[in-house]
């Protein structure tokens, strides 16, 4: 399914500064030295806490924020050398469908001005009958039909809004959707429909996905390779299976005992996992520098006041200096049954 | 059955006045639940979980009728006077909402809004109340409780919140907690926390919740037993084992199907 290289991201960085009018903060790392590679047609998970820098990951590959440090590459193009006019066009390989579904459509317009916005600036060309036809085809792949067009955003559950933001996003016949936790709010059946729509929508136009998700379960879902973001930093990443099989850092380790398996007899297991890999007190390492996941580590070591690279351990990356070691495995059967 | 029953519901039913006439939101609804143990119900948006636990509290909105039997620990819920229901709310029977930002007054540190419930419910003076209560704080895991209630709500994490919420329903060691999607708004390590933390406090208070959810992953972790509702009744109920193994009604059927279908461990699409 995956073919040439599409989207390069080299050591990305992004700082915000904390707000202050007189003495501004100094600037917090939000991102710090995340590099990954997207072939077409390919889906790769984004995973983390809140905090981890995911949807700032989302925004800065698409240029919504300015970058500190670090190069972006479309089809080895560089991003931030491109006039704004340049960008714009690009922007239609690029393409985002937002966690709140309501909040992503214009409650004034109808579906139908909705669904013909992105068409109007891609393909000025279009008759009004044309992008009218246009947009009742995308309707209809997401599993609306034509009445849907005279409506309004308001008339719609969460689902079928998101079936509309997903409609508009593919009328530009995009490279990549940006998908920043867009199933969240949506409730587990309606869930599964929309997960399985994305699926299906990338088999049939070939779209890559960045699919960004605290929910485990819909990545191993949807995505073949995963990148865990803690802090602004790259912890893991890899093949999914091979991630969620055997994760080794143990910060990967965290979020998958954290994930609650539906049944009832995983139940204990899950939990005497949680309680091996929890820490009592978050310990304080004698230097700023050093593993940004060590205050919340059950396998801490002095040598974690070194900051570990991204290293090669099996088919995955991690950033962990322990990782491998026989201590730390945890074996797929511990939460998988 | 010899357990003391710390919550027995009988046909309850709430109907709240429409434009176009009455509708029915709860329907006949009858559970019992013993002390020390845990209830979940489990359902899509809009079955009627909500207005069931709202029910329960006397806290339907203006207009609904409200009909059948609640009694907790023997004393009846349904039609009970308004000053009754004020002695018990927040007291011997409490609630944990799913948004931990809304439940809280945002103008008041976090020590005013514990102590609140002890000086009204137990007559205790402000410097007491505040020393149970930072006891409480430590109780449920919060680190430098004495701190904390000098603090703000916006000052402390979404988990942090949850956590004061969670010590705010406790305070008075209600005989039954009822707890909305609690853990549904956190990220997935934190609600792995709560709901072990409400494990624990169970073992430790031997309180009887009542749990409301729609992740069928929350229910097998920590529900003994569980119920379904749909369109406001319950269609089916059970131990949570017996429901997994062999759920009877299609509305379970799907909800575990849904579940198993997107589980961290199932065998995805690659």
């Amino acid at each position: 399914m995956s073919g040439p290289l599409l989207l390069e991201a080299r050591d990305l960085a992004v700082h915000y500064r904390s707000p202050g009018l007189l003495r501004p903060g100094p600037p917090q790392a939000a991102l710090q030295g995340v590099s990954l590679q997207l072939d077409r047609g390919e889906a790769l998970a984004v995973v983390g806490e809140s905090g981890s820098g995911k949807s700032t990951l989302a925004r800065a590959l698409l240029r919504l924020e300015a970058l500190s440090a670090g190069q972006v590459l479309l089809r080895g193009e560089d991003l931030a050398i491109l006039s704004s006019q340049e960008l714009r066009a690009k922007r239609r390989d690029l393409q985002m469908i937002f966690q709140d579904p309501l909040a992503s459509l214009d409650p004034r317009m109808r579906i139908e001005q909705i669904l013909s916005q992105p068409l109007r600036v891609f393909e000025p060309q279009l008759t009004a009958a044309a992008r009218n036809a246009r947009a009742l085809q995308a309707l209809q792949q997401v599993g609306l039909d034509a009445s849907a067009l005279q409506r309004w955003p308001h008339q719609f559950s969460g689902g079928q809004a998101q079936r509309i933001g997903i409609a508009r996003a593919l009328l530009a016949q995009p490279a990549l959707l940006v998908c920043d936790e867009p199933v969240s709010a949506l409730d587990l059946p309606i869930r599964l429909q929309v997960l399985q729509l994305l699926a299906q929508q990338r088999e049939q136009a070939g779209v890559a996905l960045l699919f960004i998700a605290h929910d485990l379960a819909a990545v191993r879902f949807l995505c073949e390779r995963t990148l865990v973001l803690y802090r602004g930093k790259v912890m893991e990443q890899g093949p999914t299976a091979a991630l969620f099989n055997s994760p080794l850092h143990p910060y990967t380790q965290t979020l998958l005992a954290a994930a609650l398996p539906a049944d009832p007899r995983a139940a204990a297991a899950s939990r005497a996992r949680r309680r091996q890999l929890a820490v009592g007190a978050p310990l304080s390492l004698p230097s700023a520098s050093g593993c940004v996941f060590a205050a919340r580590c059950a396998f801490v070591q002095p040598q974690c006041a070194q900051t570990p690279l991204l290293r090669q351990v099996g088919d995955v990356q991690v950033a962990c200096h322990r990782a491998g070691e026989p201590a730390l495995q945890l074996r797929g059967s511990d939460i998988s049954s | 059955m010899s357990a003391v029953l710390a919550l027995q519901v009988d046909g309850l039913s709430v109907t709240h006045a429409a434009a176009d006439g009455a509708r029915t939101v709860v329907s006949d609804v009858s559970f019992s639940l013993p002390r020390g143990r845990i209830l979940g119900i489990a359902g899509e948006s809009g079955c009627g979980k909500t207005q069931l636990l709202l029910a329960l509290l006397g806290l339907s909105p203006p207009g609904a009728q409200v009909g059948g039997s609640a009694l907790l620990s023997g004393q009846q819920l349904v039609g009970a006077d308004r000053r009754v229901l004020r002695r018990l709310r927040g007291n011997r029977i409490a609630m944990v909402f799913q948004d931990p930002m809304t439940a809280l007054n945002p103008y008041l540190t976090i020590g005013t809004q514990l102590a609140e419930v002890l000086q009204v419910h137990r007559g205790l003076s402000k410097s007491q109340a505040l020393l149970h209560s930072q006891r409480m704080l430590e109780a449920v895991g919060i680190d430098a409780p004495a701190r904390r209630l000098r603090q703000h709500p916006h000052e402390l994490s979404g988990g942090m919140r949850q956590r004061v919420l969670l010590a705010m329903a406790l305070l008075c060691e209600p005989d039954v907690l009822l707890a909305d999607e609690p853990t549904t708004a956190l990220d997935v390590t934190v609600q792995a926390q709560i709901l072990d933390l409400l494990l624990d406090l169970r073992e430790r208070l031997g309180m009887a919740v009542v749990l409301v959810t729609h992740d069928m992953g929350v229910l097998a972790q920590v529900a003994d037993d569980v119920a379904v509702m749909h369109a406001g009744v319950l269609v089916e109920q059970g131990p949570v084992q017996q429901l997994f193994d062999a759920p009877q009604s299609t509305a379970t059927q799907s909800l575990l199907a849904a579940a198993r279908q997107l589980s961290p461990t199932a065998q995805g699409l690659v």
